[in-house]
């Protein structure tokens, strides 16, 4: 192109400028506070939706997901270290599909002593229909709380219920994760849209990072991780990292050069780092989603004393950093009060929520939580890829996504109900799902002791089945 | 308790006494609903082991609590309080994970009446907030709610 080819395209670009309205914003990662959405906004499409029950009577239900074999099983994880199928007519299989409280003589290999702790995940190998492959996560009792990611193998003689010598005979350790404390485990596991399979691992617990592990590269804790499991059985590691992960290259070891590598080049230079590191910087992600139609990734952060983080991943971008511990969202951290300065380190969530306490001492008019839990991406009911959590204090179902007529990030509080949520996932027909337990942080409850949850299906408000269970929800 | 609240409860309590407590001692209970959709509470049903005590019948009739600066009752309360609402309501009430319980804004308005502090206590509300009745007796709910009430500052 010459110069004075692109003179006159320059020209014409600005005269097209000139006739048309401002441009919209295009969908990214906010690069400013202003851009990170709060709950009070409108959802484009002005979804309205109701929660209906599929089924009730887990034991601390934790998490739900589908194995996507076209079977319509739904498989709702018990905290204790049970997985129980819900058919597609919502009946409940008495038989567990898995029960890891009975594997071993000595009892439960799943550490369940804080409510934190316990049976976290389960996700299916994208060709489980052919292979069996299924992956728990879980906090193991015999390594006293470490997380635990083991590939199970389904007798396909029994396609709903993996007996103890099946689980002894198959059962294969993918990566242990050591926690230093009983809280802050996240212990989500997904496979993405390109085959391999995410963790979610929490910055190890206490809490406020007491260990700094948000911005240490050289640990797991504290990240979303990305493995390729997919390896030879015989292969000396249990899984291989996949070549763009963005500290793949950076941990190889390599001949010193000195003088005559420039300053970036440095950068790419990370002998200590973890290759299994996707993304840094988050506190406690229990469940990340993704988008089924653009395989962007969702992640909620579960944050500190005072705002909740929904963090937003164009598809197939690793290396994003959210900032933990030196910020919190958008907040400083620690935060001490409302006008608080700070370096907002790395890439900003795109929607946050407050506590009832916003910063020490302050209150708010926003829609509150305590405590965000993701669920899925939905495409139904006037959603067009938003975000739906929800939140285990205040039983709020907020929805987060992108207005691409004002080209913004909105948050809206769209139900709240008298549910404690502990996560959510999909069916094979796209239709998000949610569990809720009725667990607490007391002393004298265990996963076995608490009043039972239920398993329930987002559905239009207007698109209630006839005597149907539906939460019941704040009616102003 | 809000001080004004505290005033019109004082103020309420002779007149009660001069006109309308001879009817609400004979009354039927009060009808107790849920702080979410007024959906009925079914406190007039002990909850399994459960015998109602004077303070829960008079309570049921009244709305309100018989063990409001009752000595015994508060010490009583304190090692439930502890037990079932610090881990949200944090040990002096000012709150965390669930909201204050010891300033002057309430997330559900009737909340500051007896009635509807046990309303929300007993039925539950949103999310953690579940309904303490199926776990915990009323009497001792009713002294929770004694105890709740000199966390408040005067």
């Amino acid at each position: 192109m010459t110069v004075t080819t692109m003179l006159r395209l320059s020209a014409g670009v600005a005269v097209l400028a000139l006739a048309l309205p401002a441009a919209v914003a295009a969908q990214s990662i906010p690069t400013s506070t202003d851009q990170v959405a709060h709950p009070d906004g409108a959802l484009p499409g002005n979804p309205e939706i109701a929660l209906v029950q599929v089924a009730d009577g887990f034991f601390d239900p934790v998490n739900v997901t589908s194995a996507y074999d076209g079977s319509g099983r739904l498989f709702v994880v018990e905290r204790v270290g049970r997985i129980k199928i819900v058919n597609g007519d919502g009946s409940v299989n008495d038989e567990p599909f898995l029960d890891l409280t009975m594997v071993n003589p000595l009892g439960n290999i799943v550490q369940t002593g804080f409510v934190e702790q316990g049976l976290f995940s389960v996700a299916f190998h994208p060709d489980f229909a052919e292979n069996g492959h299924f992956f728990v996560h879980y906090s193991s009792l015999p390594f006293n709380g470490d997380g635990m990611i083991v590939r199970i193998t389904v007798d396909p003689e029994s396609p709903d219920a993996v007996s103890a010598e099946r689980v002894n005979e198959t059962l294969k350790v993918i990566m242990r994760i050591e926690q230093p404390y009983y809280n802050h485990n996240g212990g989500d596991i997904m496979f993405g849209p390109d085959g391999y399979l995410y963790i979610t691992s929490g910055d190890g617990g206490w809490e406020g990072d007491v260990l700094q592990v948000g911005q240490d590269l050289t640990t797991l804790l504290g990240k979303i991780l990305r493995i390729d499991v997919d390896v030879p059985e015989d292969a000396f590691m249990p899984y291989a990292i996949p070549e763009d992960n963005p500290f793949r290259h950076a941990v190889a070891e390599r001949e010193m050069v000195l003088f005559g590598i420039t300053e970036e080049g440095f950068a790419q230079i990370r002998p200590n780092a973890r290759p299994e590191i996707w993304h840094w910087g988050v506190r406690n992600p229990y469940k990340i989603a993704f988008d089924p139609e653009t395989d962007d990734l969702w992640i909620a952060d579960v944050g500190q004393n005072h705002w909740e983080m929904i963090n937003w991943q164009p598809a197939g971008v690793g290396g994003l950093n959210y900032g933990w511990p030196t910020r919190n969202g958008t907040q400083c951290h620690p935060l001490t009060g409302p006008d608080d300065e700070c370096v907002l380190l790395g890439d900003l969530p795109v929607a946050e929520y407050p506590h009832p306490e916003p910063y020490p001492g302050g209150s708010t008019d926003l829609p509150t939580g305590c405590s965000v839990q993701g669920f899925g991406v939905a495409h139904y009911g006037g959603m067009n890829g938003v975000f739906l959590t929800g939140d285990w204090c205040s039983g709020r179902v907020f929805g987060t996504g992108w207005d691409a007529d004002e080209g913004k990030w909105v948050m809206e509080s769209l139900i709240q109900t008298d549910l404690q949520f502990t996560a959510g996932g999909m069916d094979e027909d796209g239709t998000i799902l949610a569990v809720n337990c009725n667990c607490f942080y007391l002393m004298d409850q265990g996963p076995m002791q608490n009043e039972p949850g239920a398993l329930w299906r987002v559905v239009p408000a207007d698109e209630i089945p006839e005597g149907a269970v539906v939460a019941r929800t704040l009616q102003n | 308790m809000p001080r004004a609240f505290a005033l019109g409860a004082a103020l309420a309590l002779p007149l009660l006494a001069l006109l309308a407590v001879p009817d609400a001692v004979a009354d039927e209970p009060l009808d107790f609903g849920h702080v979410f959709d007024d959906a009925p509470l079914p406190v007039t049903t002990p909850r399994s082991g459960e015998t109602f005590s004077d303070a829960v019948l008079t309570f049921h009739v009244t709305g309100e609590n018989p063990y409001s600066g009752d000595a015994d009752a508060i010490a009583a309360g304190k090692p439930l309080y502890d037990r079932h609402c610090q881990a949200c309501h944090m040990p002096d009430g000012r709150g965390r994970m669930g909201p204050s319980l010891i300033d002057d804004t309430y997330q559900y308005p009737r909340s500051a009446t007896d009635k509807g502090f046990f309303e929300v206590i007993y039925g539950g509300a949103a999310g953690a907030m579940q309904g303490f009745g199926r776990r915990v007796d009323q009497d001792d709910l009713l002294k929770i709610m004694a105890y709740v009430e000199t966390l408040r500052p005067d």
